[in-house]
């Protein structure tokens, strides 16, 4: 029997690498949401020194439009827009972790620092439902290529752990699974909401 | 459409849907009652929690998480609900159970704040209180269950209960939070106090549970939380949480791995960092542990807290721990009875910290790391990667202060003990420094060393609590001060228990080692002899329970008694008149009683114990005459006999004894033993002549007699007394002597000179008995044979029985064929004396003897028969000395006085025999033997077959004058074959053209046989001659009548054949019945009635009575009487049958 596990993906910008896998579980059906930490959305820029910066409540559309307007076949070459396209068919707006109201069977975070702010965040709530989330960190590069094959792990992690017969007790040995196979290391917490 | 209505219309929805839609229905219809229509909730409750019995796990979860919404809105509605949570409680699903204790967790809390303004509680509602807290004790026991998310959820549960259940430092106003000082203490249903230590525990059972090493890491990381939340709302449990976390730090479970230390550090740094974000005394404690945990310097400057007055001057004077204490000393005086039991742990924990910081110089610190390089692993621990950080505030006093906190959380986690941590002892022990760039590496190692230190300083000194006074109040030991002497009593009590403890440890001796056991042995053997009296009374019961298993234990004691009796060995100061022959009774006796009988246990005591007093050799004699224990006896007299040599012949007298036992089992025990001795040079020789000494007791008049005679060192014998030879008495002298006789032969002279000596019924008995033992030697044995060539005179029939013996199943040999005959004619002139050896003789012997044999009695003649034809009988070698017929045939020759000269050199064949027989025949007083003689051949059935007395009868149809026995042997023949009929016939036409009536003994033998075979005979006595029919019809008128009607049939050509002389007579009538006179037949016993029914023809049915109709019998009678029985009777002369045919019967034509 497949749980029904609600599932968040959190990256820092909640453009590229959660809303790959966002993407991916979707299209699995799984119950998926996707989130970024940051303080606001950061986009790669023509420089390095030089990001687009938005807040959280901008839509993809509008985002792709500014960068349209900006250099159309920069963004169109590295990729941007092409994954903006993707993301607004997905969702409306990149959504701050930190202002959402919903509760989780599972965390999935891209990054450590990530990590540690989902888990601050989650710390510093009241706890009110004392429901178990468990927070996973799979560390992907934020690049196009790297958050395509994240986008599996993470895919195969959420697979795994709704088939096994009680999520909540068994994810230790799901990761310790994954650890082995793919040779990395998860971090793994979890919180009370 | 009402709200009711639309929740009505919901709910039957819901029954019928399928589990997704019966959710989708029951989420609408709590929405509806809980925002919409709360009123109706008290209706309808029951409609909806009815659903906890759904087959649907997610339905009964729903059922639960609708039953926490409800309370909420309505605390009242609780009692309604609360049996589905103590039936949901045990569902067999996971997720349900781990729902229930999240439900319950929840209401607990809400229970706990409904119910600390109420004044007055509703009756249901102090219920549903108690089954909550009913519910409280299953939580709490679910730390220990086996799923880990259950366990996650009890750790939720505990850290509400404490937070519920412990002071709040600043309790709010609006009641938005349940602590204990909001509750008053005249509450109706809540203990404020025993509500706060209950929390106190709880606490407690969750630290203890954190620091276990076999902790899962979510477990682990769940507590970690539930520390934090605890510690950040209620600071009086801030201490112990610090504390805690520095024990985590420094020792996490060894079971995790990488990545699990990592994620596990990371939980650890987050919480403390939501610590240490409070201003509290334990700032710079957390630093400390952050900076351990890898946060760096500016990271900890950043979130360090605004700081108050107070925790500044904190601050500045960070470091030092004795005043911080006394600080938080002043706090807590403020609340002593507050604070909770962990801080006991807490408090020794920093004296601990505090004596080793004092300890820490550099010169200690170097020694630590120095020997902490030895220990040090050949790779590097998955967790020192991640754990290990630059140390920042090398060797600053705060450094030194947390170091040496650390290395106490690591002295009170590894031992396990912090309580009893004497402080003298650690400040002797730890004298410490740190060099910070070993700090790292020594964090790895001073684990075990300094666990070895103390352990060792533990055993070393008392412990003393009182750490000012440790050092000063120390006095040198004197023993006298702390000894008294004890009072007899009290001495022999303790003495009593320390030996039942010794007999106790029995099992642990066993299960340690063989040599714990024999040091066991030693030293309750040794107390026993020493002390005596009670000991022995305790140790004989002791050892007496379970023999089998102690007698390891009984022998060592047994030796002991034995040397110390001996002398050997100093006694002691109060010997006791104990003997060691006494301890050997005891045991014996206690063998006897407690063991089954035949054990061999007993045979094992005595063969091991050190001597056999006088007392255990009647008791080994008791046991050979005990039915239930001869075995054991008799094998235990054995042993010993062969295994001490000193007892020997006290031994041997013992057994030669039982030989003449009176009960034959026990006597043959102890004959088989004494064969068994027999091959044992040095007792051959004593039990050969106490056989012999035995046996020539039969010589004397009676047994008094022969005892008085002999030597009295002997064992008597069981029939010494009497004054008459008897059987029993007689036999019980013979039974040793013949059981040895096979395995020496040479002893059977003896028994020849006694068997001479004494009476004929002794002698009828040795006669009887000697037969296994004769067997048993053999035909071969040379003693045997000059038994019976030079047999001492008077013994010849004991030789003859010997004879008989060893021929009985055999064919003798030629050297005992020889030996028989030279003594036949030498010595004895018995024939008899030959009749074992006759298969072993040749034909012509054979056949000289028979005369000689034949004028024996009958059962002799028998006996002789049986054994010159045993080779023919079934299963036998079938080459005797003469062959059955030949038997037969020299049978009929010995009438005749002829000797037949075989041409052949082969042996007599049965045959031969039976002609020798015929051959016999002539002198009338002979005659009689000689019928006996062919009737024991003609008995013989297997041997004399119908073709066997063919050749016999053949040959002696050659033999002129035909023997006079021959017509007997046809007629016997016939009778026992009738299929030889055809033979006979042709026989008797022989005897016919022999002119057969020249030898009138035969001719009325051969009329006889005609008359016998009836019409078959017919044709063959129309081959006589007319005057001889007339006589045979003068012998058997009998034979007119079926002859007369026999030719009337013949067809006209064949009656043509007839002698016209011969049809005459025939015709003519019969002569008077008068004038037939039935001669005595001389051949044997004759027939009565005809051995076969003459076949009358169909035609005569009306003949009224012809002798064959007399002769009932349609089985021929035995026509030889037993061997044994009288010579042949002649018949009574039979008076003459009507022969005449009657008036009406058909005549020929």
């Amino acid at each position: 029997m497949r749980h029904d596990l609600s599932i968040a993906v959190v990256c820092s910008s909640n453009q590229n690498r959660s809303m790959e896998a966002h993407h991916l579980l979707s299209k699995k059906g799984f119950r998926t949401k996707s989130y970024g930490t940051g303080s606001c959305v950061k986009l790669p820029g023509v420089t390095v020194d030089k990001p687009n910066v938005y807040n959280f409540e901008t839509p993809y559309e509008k985002i792709a439009e500014d960068l349209r307007n900006k250099d159309l076949s920069f963004y169109t070459q590295n990729g941007l827009l092409n994954m903006l396209d993707r993301n607004k068919r997905i969702k409306g707006k990149p959504e701050k972790f930190q202002q959402c109201k919903e509760e989780f069977d599972l965390i999935v975070t891209c990054q450590e620092r990530v990590f540690d702010q989902v888990l601050e965040h989650l710390n510093e709530r009241e706890q009110v439902s004392m429901n178990l989330v468990h927070v996973v960190n799979v560390e992907i590069k934020d690049n196009h290529e790297e958050a395509t094959l994240g986008s599996f792990v993470i895919y195969e992690l959420v697979e795994k752990l709704s088939n096994t017969e009680d999520p909540a007790s068994d994810i230790d040995t799901v990761i310790e699974f994954l650890e082995k196979k793919r040779n990395k290391k998860f971090l793994h917490s979890l919180a009370f909401y | 459409m009402s709200t009711e209505d639309q929740i009505i219309k919901l709910l039957n929805q819901a029954s019928l849907a399928d589990n997704t839609g019966k959710l989708q229905c029951l989420r609408n219809v709590q929405e509806l009652l809980i925002n919409k229509d709360p009123v109706l909730l008290d209706n309808m409750l029951l409609e909806i929690i009815q659903f906890h019995r759904d087959t649907s796990a997610d339905v009964r979860k729903f059922v639960l998480g609708f039953i926490e919404e409800v309370c909420r809105k309505d605390m009242l509605l609780l009692p309604k609900c609360i049996n589905i949570i103590v039936t949901l409680l045990s569902d067999p699903n996971l997720q349900v159970e781990r729902r229930v204790i999240q439900v319950i967790t929840a209401l607990y809390r809400d229970m706990l704040l409904w119910q600390v303004p109420q004044r007055k509680i509703p009756q249901d509602m102090t219920e549903a209180w108690v089954h909550l807290s009913h519910l409280k004790g299953f939580i709490l026991e679910a730390l220990d269950a086996e799923n880990e998310g259950i366990r996650t959820h009890a750790i939720k549960f505990i850290e509400v209960l404490v937070l519920c259940q412990s002071l709040h430092p600043n309790p709010p106003e609006d009641g938005s939070e349940v602590c204990i000082n909001l509750i008053p203490s005249d509450h109706a249903t809540l203990d404020a106090s025993s509500l706060k230590a209950e929390g106190g525990v709880a606490f407690q059972s969750l630290v203890n549970f954190t620091t276990t090493q076999t902790i899962t890491p979510m477990n682990l990381m769940t507590s970690i939380g539930s520390l934090t939340n605890v510690a950040k709302q209620r600071p009086n449990y801030l201490g112990p949480v610090v504390q805690v976390f520095e024990s985590l730090h420094a020792n996490l479970p060894p079971t995790l791995s990488k990545s699990q230390v990592s994620s596990v550090r990371k939980q650890l740094k987050l919480h403390a960092t939501t610590l240490f974000k409070i201003a509290s005394p334990f700032t710079a404690r957390l630093a400390g542990l952050l900076s351990d945990l890898g946060a760096t310097s500016s990271e900890i400057e950043r979130i360090r807290p605004k700081t108050t007055k107070e925790s500044t001057k904190r601050s500045s004077e960070d470091g030092d721990a004795e005043k911080q204490r006394s600080k938080r000393k002043k706090v807590d005086d403020e609340d002593d009875e507050e604070r909770p039991p962990p801080h006991a742990v807490e408090q020794d924990s920093d004296k601990l910290a505090n004596v080793i910081a004092e300890k820490l110089t550099p010169e200690m610190a170097t020694e630590l790391v120095l020997i902490g390089l030895m220990e040090l692993p050949n790779s590097i621990p998955p967790h020192f990667n991640s754990a290990y950080t630059p140390i920042a505030a090398a060797g600053t006093k705060a450094q030194i202060q947390h170091l040496a906190r650390m290395l106490s959380a690591q002295i009170s986690a590894q031992i396990g003990i912090t309580v009893a941590v004497p402080e003298a002892t650690v400040s002797q022990s730890e004298v410490k420094t740190k060099d910070p760039r070993l700090q790292s590496i020594e964090e790895e190692v001073h684990a075990k060393i300094t666990e070895q230190m103390i352990t060792k300083h533990f055993n070393l000194e008392p412990e003393d609590h009182s750490r000012s006074s440790a050092r000063k109040n120390i006095k040198p030991f004197n023993i006298d001060d702390v000894c008294r002497p004890l009072k007899t009593e009290e001495l022999e009590s303790s003495s009593r228990k320390s030996l039942r403890r010794l007999f106790q440890a029995e099992r642990n001796a066993e299960n340690d080692c063989a040599q714990a056991t024999a040091i066991r042995h030693k030293l309750i053997v040794g107390l026993v002899t020493q002390f005596g009296k009670d000991f022995r009374r305790a140790f004989i019961s002791f050892a007496l329970e379970d023999m089998r298993a102690r007698a390891d234990i009984i022998i060592a004691w047994l030796y002991r008694e034995y040397v110390l009796e001996q002398g050997y060995v100093w006694r002691g100061l109060t010997p006791d008149s104990y003997g060691y022959e006494q301890c050997l009774q005891y045991v014996l006796h206690g063998l006897y009683r407690k063991l089954d009988p035949g054990d061999r246990l007993f045979t094992r005591i005595l063969l091991e114990c050190p001597e056999i007093t006088e007392g255990a050799m009647t008791m080994i004699k008791s046991f050979c005459e005990n039915s239930d224990w001869q075995d054991v006896g008799i094998a235990t007299l054995y042993e010993l006999l062969l295994r001490r040599s000193n007892l020997r012949t006290q031994m041997l007298d013992v057994l030669l004894g039982l030989t003449m036992n009176t009960n034959e089992k026990i006597r043959d025990l102890a004959i088989a033993r004494c064969k068994d001795l027999f091959g044992i040079s040095g007792l051959a020789m004593p039990l050969e002549d106490f056989a012999t000494t035995i046996l020539t007791r039969l010589i004397a008049e009676n047994p008094t007699h022969a005892c008085s005679a002999e030597d009295t060192e002997l064992p008597p014998g069981p029939y010494d007394k009497d004054s008459e030879w008897t059987e029993e008495s007689i036999r019980s002298c013979l039974h040793l002597f013949l059981a040895l006789l096979p395995l020496k032969p040479r002893m059977i002279h003896g028994l020849a000179e006694v068997y001479r000596e004494s009476s004929s019924m002794i002698k009828r008995i040795i006669l009887r008995m000697v037969e296994t033992p004769v067997s048993l030697i053999g035909m071969k044995s040379k003693e045997i044979l000059q038994l019976i060539e030079s047999g001492p005179k008077g013994s010849e029939t004991l030789v003859t029985r010997v004879l008989h013996i060893l021929t009985e199943n055999e064919t003798p040999s030629k050297e005992l064929v020889t030996m028989v005959r030279g003594l036949y004619a030498k010595r004895v002139t018995d024939v008899r004396m030959l009749i074992p050896v006759l298969p072993g003789l040749d034909q012509k012997q054979l056949e000289d003897l028979l005369p000689k044999i034949l004028k024996q009695t009958p059962n002799v003649v028998k006996e002789a028969f049986k054994r010159i034809l045993s080779p023919y009988r079934a299963g036998g070698s079938g080459t005797g000395p003469i062959t059955p017929a030949q038997l037969l045939i020299a049978l009929h020759h010995i009438i005749s006085h002829l000797t037949l000269h075989f041409t052949g050199t082969g042996p007599i064949t049965p045959a031969q025999l039976l002609i020798a027989l015929h051959h016999i025949e002539g002198k009338g007083e002979d005659m009689k033997g000689v019928i006996a003689a062919t009737n024991l051949c003609f008995a013989e059935k297997g041997i004399y077959t119908s073709e066997v007395l063919a050749i016999v009868l053949t040959q002696l149809l050659e033999v002129t004058p035909i023997p006079l026995l021959y017509m007997r042997s046809v007629i016997q023949a016939i009778s026992m074959w009738p299929r030889m009929i055809s033979f006979v016939l042709n026989i008797l036409g022989k005897l016919v053209t022999k002119q057969i009536w020249k030898q009138a003994q035969v001719w009325r033998g051969f009329v006889k046989c005609c008359a016998m075979l009836g019409s078959q005979a017919h044709s063959l006595l129309l081959t006589l001659p007319a005057s001889r029919l007339k006589e045979a019809f003068q012998l058997h008128p009998a034979l007119h009548n079926p002859l007369l009607q026999h030719v009337q049939n013949l067809p006209a050509p064949q009656k043509a054949l007839i002698d016209k002389e011969v049809l005459l007579l025939i015709k003519s009538p019969p002569p008077d019945a008068t004038l037939t006179v039935q001669q005595p037949i001389n051949i044997g016993q004759p027939l009565p009635p005809p051995p076969f029914t003459p076949r009358v023809q169909p035609s005569t049915p009306t003949t009224p009575s012809t002798p064959t109709k007399a002769a009932t019998p349609s089985t021929l009678p035995p026509l030889m009487s037993p061997v044994g029985a009288a010579a042949p009777i002649l018949p009574p002369p039979v008076s003459a049958p009507p022969l005449l045919p009657p008036p009406g019967a058909p005549t020929v034509a």
